[in-house]
This record gives C-alpha cells, sequence and structure tokens, in this order.
C-alpha cells in the first residue's frame, strides 16, 4: 500500500506519476513529506521506532518516489562508525518486514530541502504514529493531540520577513488550540499556522488574520485541507494571507517584521515551551519558504499537491 | 486520561522519564538510537513551580511510591495555569 492517492496503483514504469512538487521552483527552508518533494533529493524520508523491540531505522522512498511498505530500510548509522551495533531488524529490507504486526511511531521527519533542519522528538510518548499494528495509520502522520509534536534545531532567519508555509493535513475533531507550523518566541513574537476553536489562524508577531464566523476559514474535520499561509511585505496592502485547497480566504494589511527570538521551528504544536496546544490529526506535508512566491508558482505547487493527496 | 507525577527541580521530570525509558528497553540506550525518554515532561517556567510528568499510560514502571503521589488532570491543569505559558 502506498500513502496518498495513489494507493492501488502500485509501481508504475514513470517513477513518477505526479512529479515532485519543488521540481523547479524556489529553494525553500525546509521540507517534510511522505513522498520525494525534490528529485534531486538523495536522502530518506523518515527515522521511525517500532514499538515491539523499540529498534529504530530510517526509511526511505520506494521505486515511485513515495514512503510505502516496500520502502527501503536501513540501520541508523549517523551516530557511529559500525552500522551492525545499530540494532537488529532482523534482515528485513523493507518497511512492511520491519513493522510486521507492531506500531511504528517516527523519531525524526527528515528534511528534504538540503539545508538539514530535521524535526524530530526524543520522547518516546511524543512522537507522531506512521503503522498501527502492522498497518498504515489512516492521514499519517497521526498526531494524538496529547502529546505528539516535532521540534527542532532550526529558527526562522529574522532578517529575512518574507514567508510562505504550506501544509497538508487532516484535522480530527476538538476545537481548542492546536499548533500545526510555529516558530515563536512568545505569543506575539514570532510565526505560527494554528487552528483555534476549528478555524484557521495565521498569527505573525500579533498580527493574527482568522474568522470565526461565516465558516470561510472553518477546517474540515472529514477532509484532507491544503492551508498556506503567506507574508509578503513587498506589497502594499493585504500582505498577509491564508488560502485553502487553492483558494484564498482571508487577507489582510501587515507591516510586522518577524522576531522568532531564540525559538525554535515546531510542527504539530504552537509554543515549544508548554505542553498545550498539540495538533489532533494528520499532517502529511510541510513546506517552509522564506521567500514570497509568485502567483505562478504558488498555483503549480498547489495544484501538484492537491492531485497528489487527492483533495 | 493522562496521570501527572510532580517533581520539585526543573529536570527531575526529565530525568525520570529517561530512567523510565531504559527500564522499559531493559538494556541501555543504543549509542545510535534517538528517542531518550518515555514519557511527557513539563517544567515550570520558574525554578520553583518544578516540573510534571505525563503518564499516558497505566503507569506500571513507575514504583510504588510515585503511584502513591499521582495527580490529577485538575491538579495538573492548575499548575499549568500558575507555572507555564498559555494564550487562547
Amino acid at each position: 500500500m502506498r500513502l496518498g492517492t495513489q494507493q492501488g496503483v502500485g509501481v508504475v514504469t514513470n517513477p513518477y506519476v505526479i512529479p515532485p512538487p519543488l521540481d523547479g521552483q524556489p529553494s525553500c527552508w525546509a521540507c517534510f513529506g511522505l513522498r520525494k518533494l525534490r528529485r534531486t533529493y538523495t536522502g530518506n524520508a523518515l527515522w521511525v521506532r517500532r514499538t515491539s523491540d523499540n529498534v529504530e531505522v530510517e526509511v526511505g522512498f520506494d521505486s515511485s518516489g513515495e514512503v510505502s511498505m516496500d520502502s527501503p530500510i536501513a540501520d541508523v548509522t549517523e551516530f557511529t562508525t559500525s552500522p551492525s551495533s545499530s540494532g537488529d531488524h532482523g534482515g528485513t529490507a523493507t518497511l512492511a518486514g520491519f513493522s510486521s504486526s507492531t506500531d511504528v511511531h517516527v523519531v525524526k521527519w527528515l528534511d528534504q530541502s538540503g539545508n538539514d533542519r530535521d524535526v524530530y522528538n526524543t520522547t518516546g510518548a511524543q512522537q507522531p504514529k506512521l503503522i498501527s499494528s502492522g498497518s498504515f495509520v489512516t492521514d499519517p502522520l497521526n498526531f494524538d493531540g496529547t502529546d505528539d509534536w516535532f521540534t527542532s534545531a532550526s529558527r526562522l532567519d529574522n532578517s529575512n520577513d518574507r514567508q510562505t508555509v504550506l501544509a497538508v493535513v487532516k484535522k480530527d475533531t476538538g476545537t481548542g488550540s492546536m499548533g500545526l507550523v510555529s516558530c515563536m518566541d512568545n505569543w506575539n513574537d514570532g510565526s505560527e499556522l494554528n487552528a483555534y476553536l476549528n478555524y484557521w489562524i495565521y498569527r505573525l508577531n500579533g498580527s493574527d488574520l482568522y474568522n470565526t464566523s461565516g465558516g470561510v476559514a472553518q477546517i474540515s474535520n472529514t477532509s484532507k485541507e491544503l492551508v498556506v499561509a503567506s507574508y509578503t511585505p513587498a506589497e502594499s496592502s493585504n500582505e498577509q494571507k491564508l488560502r485553502v485547497n487553492g483558494s484564498l480566504i482571508l487577507q489582510q494589511n501587515c507591516t510586522e517584521n518577524l522576531d522568532v527570538g531564540s525559538k525554535f521551528l515546531a510542527i504539530g504544536k504552537r509554543l515549544s515551551t508548554s505542553t498545550l496546544y498539540e495538533w489532533n490529526g494528520g499532517i502529511s506535508e510541510v513546506i517552509i519558504w522564506q521567500e514570497a512566491l509568485t502567483s505562478a508558482q504558488l498555483s503549480y505547487v498547489e495544484k501538484n499537491v492537491m492531485d497528489h493527496h487527492n483533495i | 486520561m493522562s496521570l501527572f507525577l510532580k517533581f520539585d527541580t526543573l529536570d527531575g521530570a526529565e530525568n525520570r522519564s529517561k530512567e523510565l525509558w531504559v527500564a522499559l528497553l531493559e538494556r541501555p540506550v543504543s549509542p545510535d538510537a534517538f528517542t531518550t525518554s518515555l514519557y511527557s515532561f513539563q517544567p515550570a517556567s520558574e525554578e520553583s513551580g518544578g516540573s510534571y510528568l505525563i503518564i499516558d499510560d497505566d503507569g506500571d514502571l513507575l514504583s510504588e511510591e510515585e503511584k502513591l503521589r499521582l495527580d490529577s488532570q485538575e491538579t495538573y491543569d492548575a499548575w499549568c495555569i500558575a507555572n507555564t505559558p498559555r494564550d487562547d
């Protein structure tokens, strides 16, 4: 089984039915996915842990450029010169063999941008789930809404206010505040895209773009959504925008300067210093640019992502 | 329903979470492994607030003494309001 929309298609001659979305597009600051997002990316997709014996391995892409049960796995060798000491995965060469009938959690979501901005969690209880009892969870990666999230050792560059944040999610029910992508020093400094009362909100240094009436920014609890938050300070008005499934839903004037302080990027939580506000549901893809994409560039990426995820 | 265990120091909950991970593994943590702790932990903003270990299972690995002093969700929520940043 392959993740995303092409389940059942199987391995095809053309390795990419839908090409990686970032080919030919502006370089991103960081990007995470369950498919190859750049054709030239040569690394793996994930670092995972199975719960039966807590062995950790890296997971690559299958021949179609996706994470699937056919994905190759490799011993974790990042911290050792002796690969054979990194754990015994029983000679299994694919994710299917490694996972068997156990649960598999994601330890690290590997950055495909080439900038080494991996996101991770070193606490077992906080690692999102990829596989449950040997089968992929619905809408992976699944964040449990209680304590699952990723942190990082990277922060956005305060000297560059431009940004575009894209995410593919399927939010489960719940009306509390749930962080999706954030890099915040405190509630009024930094950037965050999150759910508030089941509505999208994009906050940039306390400039809050949201609308909890009328339903235009209401989040689906039944379908995957593509959400894009962007800040384009070079524009003369409506610099701050929110788009869902390829359509502009909210915009407003904003003249803020990004100030993330010393805090790091987080995925699945609003503020890295609190155990509150974790995402509840699936997060499948996250792409972050510290750039303002042109309309044509953004349209291309949005169409690619929606085609791939059947949005 | 999670259970909550209070520690007097900022790093008390984190250190106990790491001990419990080793106890679960029943072996030392592999030098290659990235996972180093079992449960979530929440330090307070100030030293005097201590920290909390958040137990999201039945807590079998806890000592009997620890099981006797587990706090409720309500107690933990009140501690969070007083000791961690919030913004609804």
